[in-house]
């Protein structure tokens, strides 16, 4: 391609209005100029609606408006060979008429991209880097909640474990976070205690190792005259990768776990996703999700052995489980330090795991409640 | 030359006699002698669920100063009043409250000879929260 060699003028009269790059709704504040009563109680009183901004008051708008026009020139010289010194686009702005200096269209042109920049990462994020959205790094610190209240089961599941109906609960949850290194658990999860490593994070994705138990130990009470004849099944340490992403309002999460305390040897995945809104100052959130559990683990938990076969127990040799679920619950904070939290969780479990003789439920289909007062700390 | 403004008695009678009317009428405007004024708000804290959200409240709003006047209730860092009383020494009003961060309340006071606006009092709505970034791990079992 031939450039003549005067300068070629590519673009010209690129008219921007001086509004900055922001998607943030305007907001107004509504004035009353009306003298209130003295005698008039609060309820009689003009109401104010004051609108939430974070932002700055716009003072530049209207001189924008009415200053006109930023002429951007782009021109390309066709000079020599490409050195470091030598800049083959020539950005040129006027303002008003007047021609910036390098100096300043330099720094016009470093806000203009920051600005860009962050109007993309407000787009995309929805909400900027604060609260949940948070970076990890940021983030070394922990948590503990102590709580109580009451929960409700419409059926059986894991004998020994599962409740049916109204009842009075407490729940301990405790998360903490120091250099990447954590350590969670919460007692209502069907998670146990959870240790782990955040090996990466970025804006959309979190990476983390985890170690951890997820099946508690079964017949190992030796007054239990029931399953005194059952081999003990013991809690099994499985250790894999957690991913969680976040894309946009929804976050997807997903795991693969390896049994390494060698029991059974097998494996189980999970992928859950969900979304918050919030409405006022009440958080609703809610998720669906499947797990799976592999034959190897299905096998060692809820079958039974020929050797264990009685008139209380027959023979069983489960196939591998996919269990659906789904969550909707509602948090409110009531104080800094004080939590209501109520939940509805749906579980539709697989036809392996209800038909086990360890299974007491019969129903595929559980539903289960909880509203809980928590203290947070 | 203010030797020369002052060389007959009749003319240093004159000046300090308008030097004390200008002191007197300093000191008896009320716009220009120290106002004392209180702006309550309440309640003083807002708290949100996670650092960063929208903390949603609705605050009384009520002040009383020692003179009537007009005063306007300013919200920080916005200029334009959100309420005004005219000619009041009190007066109270309700305000749906909604920021993510602590937001300042100024009561201004317009003195309408001067055109001058002085702030003779304020108050903050404090946003806080139950879980900070420090407490709550982004990647948990507990989404939500």
């Amino acid at each position: 391609m031939t450039f003549s060699a005067k300068p070629l003028l590519l673009v010209s009269a690129i008219s921007l209005a001086s509004l900055p790059l922001s998607w943030a709704e305007d907001t107004d504040t509504h004035l009353n100029n009306d003298p209130i009563n003295e005698t008039e109680t609060v309820a009689d009183a003009p109401e104010i609606t004051v609108i939430a901004t974070d932002d700055e008051p716009d003072t530049d708008t209207e001189a924008g408006h009415e200053k006109g026009k930023i002429t951007v020139e782009f021109s390309i010289d066709e000079g020599e060979t490409d050195s470091d010194d030598d800049d083959d686009v020539k950005v040129t702005i006027k303002k008003n008429g007047r021609e910036l200096s390098q100096e300043e269209t330099d720094a016009e042109l470093e806000q203009w991209e920051q600005e860009i920049m962050e109007t993309l990462d407000g787009a995309f994020r929805g909400t900027p880097r604060k609260g949940i959205f948070a970076l990890q790094q940021d983030r070394d610190g922990g948590f503990a909640e102590l709580g109580f209240g009451l929960k409700y089961s419409d059926g059986l599941t894991m004998m020994r474990e599962g409740y049916e109906g109204l009842e009075f609960t407490t729940e301990f949850n405790i998360g903490i976070q120091l250099a990447g290194l954590f350590y969670e658990y919460f007692s209502a999860s069907d998670n146990r205690g959870l240790f782990g490593y955040n090996f990466y994070n970025s804006d959309w994705v979190g990476l983390d190792l985890i170690v951890g138990k997820e099946h508690y130990d079964f017949a190992d009470d030796k007054e239990d005259k029931l399953l005194l004849p059952i081999e003990v099944r013991h809690g099994d340490w499985t250790g894999g990768l957690r991913s969680t992403v976040y894309l946009g309002p929804l976050v997807v999460q997903g795991q693969v776990r390896r049994e390494i305390s060698d029991y059974h040897n097998g494996y189980t995945a999970s992928l859950q996703t969900g979304t918050n809104i919030q409405i006022k100052n009440l958080n609703i959130h809610g998720l669906v999700g499947a797990s799976y559990q592999s034959e190897e683990v299905m096998d060692y938990y809820y079958g039974v052995t020929a050797a264990e076969a009685s008139s209380n127990f027959a023979a069983y040799d489960p196939g591998e489980d996919i269990r659906y679920n789904a969550e909707i619950g509602a948090s409110y904070p009531m104080s800094k330090n004080w939590i209501l939290r109520g939940q509805v969780n749906y579980t539709q479990y697989s036809d392996d795991l209800v038909n086990s003789p360890f299974w007491d439920g019969d129903n595929t289909e559980h539903l289960s409640s909880r509203i809980m007062l928590l203290l947070v700390m | 030359m203010f030797e020369n403004m002052i060389s007959n008695r009749g003319q240093l009678a004159k000046t300090i006699l308008a030097l004390f009317l200008g002191l007197a009428a300093a000191l008896l405007d009320p716009v220009h002698a120290e106002t004392t004024a209180q702006l309550d708000l309440s309640p003083e804290r807002c708290v949100a669920l996670n650092e960063g959200q929208t903390c949603y409240q609705t605050v009384l709003i009520s002040w009383q100063a020692d003179h009537p006047a007009d005063y306007c209730l300013v919200r920080e860092p916005q200029e334009a009043p959100l309420v005004c009383w005219e000619n009041r020494s009190h007066g109270k009003a309700k305000m749906e409250f909604a920021s993510s961060e602590t937001v300042t309340f100024r009561l201004r006071l317009t003195d309408k000879v001067s055109q001058r606006d002085i702030d003779v009092a304020e108050s903050a709505v404090i946003v806080t929260w139950v879980y900070s970034d420090t407490k709550r791990r982004r990647n948990s079992w507990r989404l939500f």
